[in-house]
């Protein structure tokens, strides 16, 4: 298992280096330059040649790829071209915001979700067919949407929670719930639907399975097969669900905190891109590669725990 | 002093505390760590501020100014003369939006710690606006030249930024100092910024509560059909800049005859009452109501008149119209598409390009293409004419030149307040009527959402952008 982990991560750093290059490349096909929002009004052909000299964005593209990736390798991810800002800074200041986000909905729409497909697949009749439905429901409703609504009625109308922002956790740690609130429940709707109908489906298998009988002969109870048998074995593929899905609320998540106002990743690339702001760009992006990678790897050990014969393969 | 302000301000781009290369939309955030030489007020007169006083020579070319004494810098550094010097070279070498606006400051003389000489290459009475700006606010002439200025704000201003608790480019928290030598500008102990790209967030934010004020420009209409508290003025004058005057493209731009037809094209109250929703109002001028040289009769020269305009432009040799392409933003298409359906109905065909927000101004000012789709929000007439239609101003891409502008403009900068108004009323009549070199089509309304009982807005005319200073505690506090 340690070499298993050990290749994965070499297998990581290569994507990561692949992933760089590729997103080198696809922001400097894209034409524009910072050196326009930095004018303003004032950008002159003459002005922004002059920024772009001074930036370093008028040498040859080998030269900027190589200072690029020599810098990545020293974990440095630069400066924002517009205001000098290190871009580790902002980093540091917002992962935390769009990892609360994610981390909740995540915990959040797997416990639900859990629970509700767990309990329409023991129970069936009309619990299941209730659960299906809203499950369904649930899919077909886009998160943005969802947003939307909870911020017009529980936001503005009744003003019950905050339709926007955020207040970090060392100032008020209720205050931080309360602004993650409506967002996390517009993020998790769609992915409780998803580990609902996967946690069924698994659960339908598993009960057909010959150990379920062997237990039941054996006078163990019903509750103890459901949750410490059947739910162990159908957790697997639960699991490589939550994987995929977290992947999808982090880019999920770039809507979410556009729309509720949350100084996460998804906002600063976002006025990254629109502001030509390459170096948060390609950190960023670099950032969320690494995320996804690092959540990949937790989700195969994860797979190996619950599965022994992962863990001899 | 009432607590805390919290404010929902857009910006391009999160702010660099350099001054030198600050730009309007970052105003707020660089006005609470630094004081300007001159302060304007919303009615737009100007108040001293680190300069005392100032005058012109009568020939224009010497701008003299009296600063403020025993002024100190965050670093301890003493504010005088040999400062303004250096701040004044740093915007004038950098590579900020207002380096090219100080090319006409062709050298500083300290005559003592509060006096200063500035030398003009040609006459610019725009020296006080451009005072008051970011680019007259004074950092320590030991902090400029460092990258740190960008992250780290060093001036005379009333609060300190508090970067441990702000988010970095999002979320700016700045304290008041209380040893702040020109106290009384200010009323909040704790002012927040936040940085927001959706003006939906905004509204939401100030109608729930979690905000106290929030900026609206391009979407005006929904926040005030929100039903929070509004306060609005014209800021930007839509207006459909015909750059290729000379017709180098397309030649028949370069018919003044033809320009002038495609002015009678244009419904603008069906404009501002369908797209704007009856927010702003029609204009046939990019100068705004208070400003100088503003003329009421010139929004009524062009009617709406289809027929008349098709005449126009068979009499010009194009009885059956021609393309030409114009330049823009996406988000400004639903005001622009009804631009081209107006434009087809008199046989003309306009190409829309629309261009990221990074190379937009830049495709206008490089000269790619005969048009621009430009809301232009102008400030100040003389600097603005001097933006849009002398041969080198820089929305002036074919560098179109004509005499009488230049020769009224020149007056411009050395005659009377009155006389100026007059020059500048006449420049604005022949961009318009005789040249046509710019369809102005309205006015929208830029604003801000408020909570009444924290915060009240002083009286604004939208002569300039309400900055923090305008906003004192509302009903509540």
């Amino acid at each position: 298992m340690i070499g298993r982990i050990v290749r994965r991560m070499l297998e990581a750093i290569l994507l990561v280096f692949l992933v760089a290059s590729a997103s080198f490349i696809l922001i400097q096909l894209t034409p524009g330059s910072p050196a326009d929002i930095i004018l303003g009004t004032n950008a002159t052909l003459e002005g922004i040649a002059k920024i772009n000299h001074a930036l370093g964005l008028d040498q040859p593209l080998p030269v900027q790829y190589f200072n690029y990736i020599t810098s990545l390798a020293r974990l440095d991810l630069g400066r924002s071209l517009i205001n000098n800002q290190a871009v580790d800074v902002i980093v540091v200041s917002r992962l935390p915001v769009t990892m609360s986000l994610a981390v909740l909905a995540t915990i959040v729409s797997s416990a639900v979700g859990i629970l509700a497909g767990a309990v329409a697949a023991t129970h069936g009749g009309v619990a299941d067919r209730v659960i299906t439905t809203l499950s369904g429901v649930g899919l077909a409703l886009p998160a943005f949407w969802v947003g939307a609504v909870l911020v017009l009625l529980l936001g503005i109308r009744l003003q019950l929670l905050p339709a926007a922002g955020y207040t970090q956790p060392s100032e008020s740690v209720t205050e931080w719930i309360s602004h993650l609130v409506l967002p996390v429940t517009a993020l998790a709707l769609g992915q409780v639907a998803g580990i609902t109908r996967q946690t069924r489906g698994s659960m339908l298998t598993e009960a057909e399975k010959p150990y379920v009988r062997a237990l039941m002969a054996a006078g163990v109870s019903r509750r103890s097969i459901v949750w410490r048998h059947m739910l162990r074995n159908a957790s697997i593929p639960v699991v490589t669900t939550l994987g995929l899905q977290f992947v999808g609320v982090l880019g999920g998540a770039v809507v979410i905190e556009y729309l509720f106002a949350l100084p996460g990743i998804g906002t600063a690339l976002m006025s990254a891109a629109t502001t030509h702001d390459i170096p948060i760009l390609q950190g960023l992006v670099v950032l969320s590669a690494v995320v996804v990678l690092i959540v990949n790897l937790v989700v195969d050990v994860l797979v190996v725990f619950l599965n022994p014969k992962a863990r001899r393969a | 002093m009432a607590d805390s302000l919290l404010m929902y301000t857009p910006s391009g781009a999160a702010p660099n505390f350099d001054p030198a290369n600050g730009n309007v939309n970052e105003y707020n955030f660089l006005a609470l760590v630094y004081d300007p030489l001159i302060r304007r007020m919303s009615d737009g007169s100007f108040q001293p501020d680190l300069a005392t006083d100032w005058s012109y020579s009568s020939d224009g070319l010497t701008f003299s100014m009296t600063l403020q004494s025993g002024v100190k810098f965050s670093d301890g550094t003493a504010f005088d003369a040999t400062a303004v010097k250096a701040n004044i070279e740093n915007v004038k070498n950098g590579t900020g939006s207002y380096a090219s606006q100080f090319k006409s400051i062709a050298s500083e003389t300290v005559v003592d710690a509060t006096h200063i000489q500035l030398t003009l290459s040609a006459p610019n009475p725009s020296l006080p606006v451009l005072f008051s700006t970011s680019a007259g606010m004074m950092a320590s002439p030991t902090a400029l030249g460092s990258k740190d200025l960008s992250t780290t704000p060093d001036g005379t201003g009333p609060y300190t930024y508090d970067a441990a608790d702000s988010v970095a480019n999002d979320t700016l928290i700045y304290n008041i100092k209380d040893d702040y030598w020109n106290p009384g500008h200010y009323h909040f102990k704790k002012v927040t910024l936040k940085i927001f790209s959706d003006e939906t967030a905004a509204v939401d934010a100030v109608a729930s509560g979690a905000a106290d004020i929030s900026e609206f420009s391009t979407d005006f209409a929904k926040a005030k059909s929100s039903g929070i508290t509004m306060t609005g003025a014209t800021y930007n004058v839509w207006g459909l800049g015909l750059l290729d005057r000379g017709g180098s493209i397309v030649p028949a731009l370069g018919n003044v005859e033809v320009r002038q037809a495609l002015n009678y094209a244009f419904d603008r109250a069906g404009v501002v009452n369908t797209i704007m929703q009856g927010i702003g109002a029609p204009t046939t001028q990019v100068l705004k109501p208070w400003m100088e040289g503003y003329d009421k009769d010139l929004d009524s020269y062009y009617t709406y008149d289809v027929a008349k305009a098709k005449q126009m432009l068979a009499d010009a040799g194009y009885p059956n119209g021609f393309t030409f392409r114009a330049v823009s933003l996406s988000f400004f298409d639903v005001e622009v598409q009804a631009w081209v359906g107006f434009l087809q109905a008199i046989g003309v065909t306009m190409t829309v390009v629309d261009v990221s927000p990074d190379q937009y101004i830049s495709s206008i000012t490089g000269g790619k293409y005969e048009a621009a789709v430009l809301p232009y929000g102008a400030l100040d007439s003389y600097f603005d004419i001097g933006q849009l239609f002398l041969p080198d101003s820089s929305f002036n891409p074919f560098h179109s030149s004509d005499d009488q502008i230049n020769a009224w403009y020149k007056q411009a900068a050395i005659a009377s307040a009155t006389d100026r108004a007059n020059l500048l009323k006449q420049i604005n009549n022949r961009v318009e009527k005789d040249l046509a070199w710019w369809i102005c089509v309205n006015g929208d309304e830029f604003g801000y959402g408020y909570d009444p009982k924290k915060v009240q807005p002083v009286a604004w005319t939208g002569l300039r952008p309400l900055l923090l200073y305008d906003w004192l505690p509302g009903t509540g506090a």
